[in-house]
């Protein structure tokens, strides 16, 4: 059941490869779950689970570290360009902890960054932290409500899909998603920001309010943008799920009984096209950020991606370090959530023994 | 396989005459006719943008560079796609970008797809916990990065080194964070499949036989699991053509004057109200391959999942 599903799978939710991971992946799969290979008790999930995360923050701030220096030369120099002054030079030496021994630096760099302190911005001379933080409220507002618009657009257009007998609606939803799937979201950014914003005025063509209800003003055309991305995703999976529990015994049972299609879909067919559909927001919470940054630095919203543009224009290094380490951190934990939000909600993972 | 090759073209094989002449082309075009119509569909479209690339600068009398007409005039016969602010032949720029992103796509693709298979499939098959641990956290902490966020990083570390042999400015650094973060993915595919393999009789028995770890490696495994990694790496195909167009956006990629179709985007953003020609075809460029490869991606993951198991 899971090998040929798996390749499926992560074709259609892009950065998957996850679910195909067997130690996490008898879960992400759900129904496959007790023909995983490797059956663990679910106590015994959810502590290698756990434990997996502060191995994975650690590996993060690794990478990071390394990144920084395995640049060729004085990276202080190539930081600030040739022509940096010596004194810049040597402060930012001083500044990126370059004048102590590398083990040492590592030190340094993890116990600053587990103490929340990612730096100093070299540009506007404050604490990385203090432009990120702010940013990311924008940030995860843009990311939720393109996860909501997704939901909206793609559950209905799924079950429809997947319930219709009709070859020419299946087919055309299908191409509907294969379409949003092969357009960048920044394509369709610009063409909301030209059609809705410019042409029709349905809303400010980018900016940020100051209020909360103000803020929703501003956000949900880019969050419709960036929904292109989730769509065709969604719309997938909840076809997929919905031919596969519409196969399954029960169904036509409750067929059997008389109820109606509306009470089957809603009651019968969606519950088991949630997990899959947790698992896949979670699984797609990088890609999400990515495109994030993107429509960000089209809409002009203050977002995280707007700091981290920013900061790479500036060769602000300590920055994009901060977002980086940030962001990465972001993932890890939405992913956990969404592993942790499976395991609450279904029985069949939570007694797996 | 090799022996499935050989049977199947058959070069010294008197009794089967009409193999012999299936030539590669041909091959594909026949498996591509098993997939369906919306595979060959993908394939046209694919071909037909790859070919437009490929053969439109070769047989242009024009430098896509050269200054040809009047800026910014409107598409016609002779200017497909118009002419940009410099009046130069949009649609002739188009193709010759295309080449830059789809060359991108497909080396950053295939590297990744060669060595995140054979990293995942001998981690897997050595069954040393250790490595296992070691690799898969490595993975898992890759994969945790944003790619555009590891992308951006990537490329402003490496900005200062120009290109490499034929490779333009900025590409080397773009292809160096597409398979530092790409071939994660793929060993995690090949690693979930060995995992499925390796207690399958086929390779139990190989094992028995006192073949070696490579030999069970190379002709046992590689073949099975890569069914399952390239069908995904079709699909890999459209992420990065995105990724690769979305980061002018953001002041990084590609760096101009080479054209490239996110380059080429925006810079056309600023005429978006007089001239949308400039933007709207390398648009349509991107939007048709994205198109293609996906139809073709589908029906392949479709097939592969079907006969796999």
């Amino acid at each position: 059941m899971e090998g040929p599903r798996a390749p499926e799978a992560s074709g259609l939710v892009k950065r998957s490869g996850y679910s195909t991971e067997p130690e996490l992946g008898g879960v992400s799969t759900g129904p496959s779950a007790s023909g995983s290979k490797r059956d663990r008790s679910a106590v015994h999930w959810l502590l290698r689970r756990l434990l997996q995360v502060p191995i994975v923050t650690a590996c993060v701030l690794l990478i990071v570290f390394i990144l920084l220096r395995v640049v060729p030369g004085n990276p202080a120099v190539t930081l600030l360009g040739v022509h940096a002054t010596p004194s810049a030079v040597a402060a930012l030496r001083h500044e990126m902890n370059l004048n102590v021994p590398l083990p040492d630096q590592l030190w340094l760099f993890v116990r600053n960054a587990a103490t929340g302190n990612l730096g100093n911005s070299l540009v506007y001379n404050v604490p990385s932290t203090a432009l990120i933080i702010p940013a990311l409220g924008t940030t995860l507002m843009l990311t939720s409500g393109s996860v909501i618009i997704a939901l909206f657009i793609g559950v209905p257009l799924g079950l429809l899909a997947g319930f219709t007998r009709s070859v020419a609606i299946d087919t055309s939803i299908r191409g509907i998603a294969v379409t949003f799937l092969a357009i960048p979201a920044f394509l369709i950014g610009f063409v909301l920001l030209l059609v809705a914003a410019l042409k029709f005025h349905l809303a400010p063509a980018g900016g940020w309010g100051s209020t909360f209800l103000g803020d929703i003003q501003y956000v949900w055309l880019p969050a419709a943008a960036l929904a292109a991305y989730l769509v065709p995703v969604v719309i997938r999976a909840v076809r997929q799920s919905t031919k596969q529990t519409l196969e399954l015994e029960f169904i036509e049972a409750t067929i059997a009984r008389g109820v109606s299609t509306a009470r089957l879909a809603v009651r019968h067919v969606l519950p088991n096209s949630l997990l899959p559909l947790i698992a896949l927001i979670g699984m797609n919470v990088g890609g999400l950020l990515g495109g994030a940054v993107v429509i960000e630095a089209i809409f002009n919203l203050p977002g995280v991606g707007t700091v981290l543009v920013t900061a790479v224009n500036n060769r602000d290094f300590p920055v994009i370090q901060g977002t980086t380490v940030v962001v990465a951190v972001l993932v890890i934990l939405v992913n956990l959530g969404a592993d942790l939000l499976s395991f609450v909600i279904d029985p069949r993972i939570r007694d797996a023994e | 396989m090799s022996t499935t090759t050989e049977i199947l073209l058959g070069a010294n094989d008197p009794y089967d005459p009409p193999v012999v002449k299936a030539r590669l082309l041909p091959r594909i075009g026949k498996y591509i006719r098993t997939l369906g119509w919306s595979a060959t569909a993908g394939a046209l479209i694919l071909a037909g943008v790859l070919g437009s690339c490929i053969f439109v600068p070769i047989f242009s009398s024009q430098s896509p560079d050269a200054f040809v007409a009047k800026p910014l005039l409107r598409p016609s016969g002779r200017y497909l796609f118009g002419t940009d602010e410099f009046g130069r032949n949009v649609f002739l720029r188009v193709c010759d970008a295309g080449r830059i992103d789809l060359l991108i796509a497909a080396i950053g693709v295939l590297s990744a797809l060669t060595i995140g298979t054979l990293v995942g499939i001998s981690v897997t098959a050595a069954r040393r916990r250790v490595w296992e641990t070691i690799v898969m956290r490595l993975v898992d902490s890759i994969i945790a990065f944003p790619f555009v966020v590891l992308v951006l990083t990537f490329v402003v570390i490496f900005s200062e080194s120009s290109g490499l042999g034929p490779l333009p400015r900025g590409v080397p650094a773009l292809l160096g964070a597409i398979f530092l973060w790409d071939w994660t993915i793929y060993a995690r595919l090949a690693r979930s499949r060995t995992l499925e393999l390796r207690e399958a009789e086929f390779v139990v028995a190989a094992r028995l036989l006192g073949y070696s770890q490579q030999r069970i490696v190379l002709r046992h495994l590689l073949p099975n699991v890569l069914r399952t990694t390239a069908s995904y790496a079709v699909a890999d195909t459209v992420i990065i053509l995105t990724i690769t167009a979305s980061l002018p956006f953001l002041g990084a990629g590609v760096q101009p004057p080479t054209p490239e179709w996110g380059q080429m985007m925006f810079e056309g953003q600023t005429f978006l109200a007089q001239a949308p020609w400039i933007t709207l075809g390398p648009a349509l460029a991107l939007a048709l391959s994205g198109i293609g490869v996906t139809l073709l991606a589908d029906a392949i993951i479709n097939r592969s999942s079907r006969t796999q198991l």
